[in-house]
């Protein structure tokens, strides 16, 4: 029977083709498609890995960033504080300054007052001595007139002297 | 969908009798010719043959007429269309095909002193054409999709469609069967298996097609399949290492093994033949047995014809109801058998690279059986 015996026409054709598709799907076919498939493979592997890795710096950025944040809204806080309490300061010292100035101003114009009412007091002191000595002059001479008012007045005078002297002693 | 094969179950069974009805009215024309011979009609189609027979319509064959090429010392070179010598007998130019003897089925020629002799042939039988057309067809497609590649660079998005396919289709054979096999030198044997995987492939599928450029039973042919596992052989055994030699001829065995009697190195070298043996035959055998039993089965149809139109409406529907499982059996067989070659085709090219992890390759093998 022929089905196993092998036949040398066929073997030809079937060498022949097979050789030929063999040589052009080796030379054209296979290799171009599965190594491109391969690079194509090398390509998506390394791009993952820089997308790890990117991903990775991301997240370490992120976190520096948020370090920085922190620590800016940290100083932040402190600056303002600070703005605060300088503020809260200068606000005393003016208070306190104005506190002083006005004192000191009073006590000026009390201290000028009081030197002022003394001025005027001592001024009042001697026109009234003054005026008293005119009145008294006025008033002597006229109850000096006659000689004997003098008499009586000197004599007066000289008892109460006396008194004054006695008592003294 | 259920109801749509019942219906058309119900066509099926209907055709005998219409037939019958038909074959009575025409007054029982040529009853003899009803004496359906199963074995010519499988072995008719599962064999080469110089022309391709497409249907048999009123008593009349259509088919088309192949080249004939011939060269004998005799008359030289021929070269004919084969329906000149057909029905076979027919005698053209001293040649015709012989009706019996040792080259039944072939052309012989006679000569001029009445002996009968047979010309060196290279034809383009129906095999033969078969082949050119498949090759033809896996040039044009895995070309074409090659080209897709071209000015394409790695960061370029996958292909899509028909070549996305290809692509998946082809990287799953090389990653999955061929570099876990061949190891480090998978690109030097990647494209004899890649080829062989998808000539078997294609040429199985094609059987399967029951008209022109379909039919034709090239993975079924020992011829084909031979030469393939030859190939192999080659690939196995050429160009190998001095250990691959040294284990055939002086393996790792008690000594008493070797000398006086060289009883291992024997069996070695017998497995380097049985090898490929086993290939040949295994896809030779399994691809002609789809077919046997493909055409068996419709040719039930034919054999209860005769047993009454009830019977064989039963059988009919039978018949295709197993036939059409037979097929889709057979494509699952297509891709297995090109898959097993490929397979065993790398283990073998793997197992000639001493230095390859066979751990791996055990792996890859229980794998695949399971």
């Amino acid at each position: 029977m022929s089905l196993l015996q092998p036949d040398s026409g066929l073997l030809f054709w079937m060498l022949l083709s097979f050789l030929i598709i063999l040589a052009l799907l080796a030379k054209y076919g296979f290799p171009v498609i599965t190594k491109m498939v391969n690079q194509r493979k090398e390509y998506i592997d390394k791009s993952i890995a820089e997308a790890k890795k990117a991903a990775e710096k991301m997240e370490r950025l992120k976190t520096e960033s948020d370090t920085i944040i922190a620590q800016a809204y940290k100083q932040q806080q402190e600056i303002i504080k600070e703005g605060k309490a300088i503020c809260e300061k200068m606000i005393a010292d003016a208070k306190n300054d104005a506190y002083k100035e006005k004192q000191r101003v009073i006590d000026q114009t009390l201290e000028q007052i009081k030197a002022e009412k003394e001025k005027a007091l001592s001024e009042i002191k001697a026109s009234v001595l003054d005026i008293s000595i005119r009145i008294a002059e006025q008033v002597l001479r006229k109850e000096l007139e006659s000689k004997q008012q003098q008499k009586e007045y000197s004599a007066r005078l000289i008892d109460e002297i006396l008194k004054s002297e006695n008592r003294k002693s | 969908m259920i109801r749509k094969i019942i219906t058309l179950m119900l066509l099926l069974s209907a055709a005998p009798f219409a037939a019958g009805a038909e074959e009575s009215g025409c007054g029982q024309t040529a009853k003899g010719q009803e004496d359906v011979n199963v074995r010519e009609i499988v072995f008719g189609h599962i064999q080469d043959s110089y022309q391709w027979h497409i249907t048999k319509w009123k008593d009349k064959d259509i088919t088309i007429p192949l080249p004939v090429i011939l060269y004998s010392s005799e008359s030289g070179f021929s070269c004919f269309l084969s329906d000149k010598i057909y029905p076979a007998g027919t005698e053209y130019n001293g040649f015709r095909i012989a009706t019996a003897g040792k080259h039944e089925g072939k052309i012989v020629e006679t000569c001029k002193d009445g002996s009968e002799i047979r010309p060196i042939d290279i034809s383009l039988t129906k095999t033969a054409c078969g082949i050119v057309i498949s090759s033809i067809i896996l040039l044009a497609v895995m070309l074409s999709v090659a080209h897709w590649y071209k000015n394409k660079k790695a960061d370029s998005p996958a292909p899509k469609g028909f070549v996305g396919l290809m692509e998946m289709f082809i990287m799953y054979i090389y990653e999955n069967v061929i570099e876990p096999c061949v190891g480090q030198s998978s690109a030097k044997y990647a494209p004899y298996l890649l080829t062989a995987f998808f000539f078997i492939f294609i040429n199985n599928l094609l059987g399967l097609v029951p008209i022109f450029p379909g039919g034709a039973n090239v993975t079924g042919n020992i011829t084909v399949t031979a030469t393939l596992a030859v190939i192999t052989f080659i690939a196995v055994n050429v160009s190998k290492s001095k250990e691959y030699w040294k284990d055939i001829f002086w393996p790792d065995v008690p000594a008493w093994l070797k000398v006086p009697i060289p009883l291992m190195p024997a069996v070695e070298i017998f497995g380097m033949f049985t090898k490929p043996l086993a290939l040949a035959i295994r896809l030779f055998a399994n691809c002609l047995a789809g077919h046997c039993i493909i055409l068996s089965l419709i040719c039930t149809i034919f054999l209860t014809l005769k047993m009454g139109p009830a019977i064989n409406s039963g059988m009919t529907v039978v018949s295709v109801i197993f036939a059409t499982f037979m097929n889709l059996l057979e494509i699952l067989v297509a891709f297995i058998q090109a898959f097993v070659f490929t397979l065993l085709s790398a283990v073998f090219i793997g197992q000639s690279h001493p230095e390859k992890h066979l751990e791996k390759e055990n792996a890859t093998v229980e794998n695949i059986n399971q």
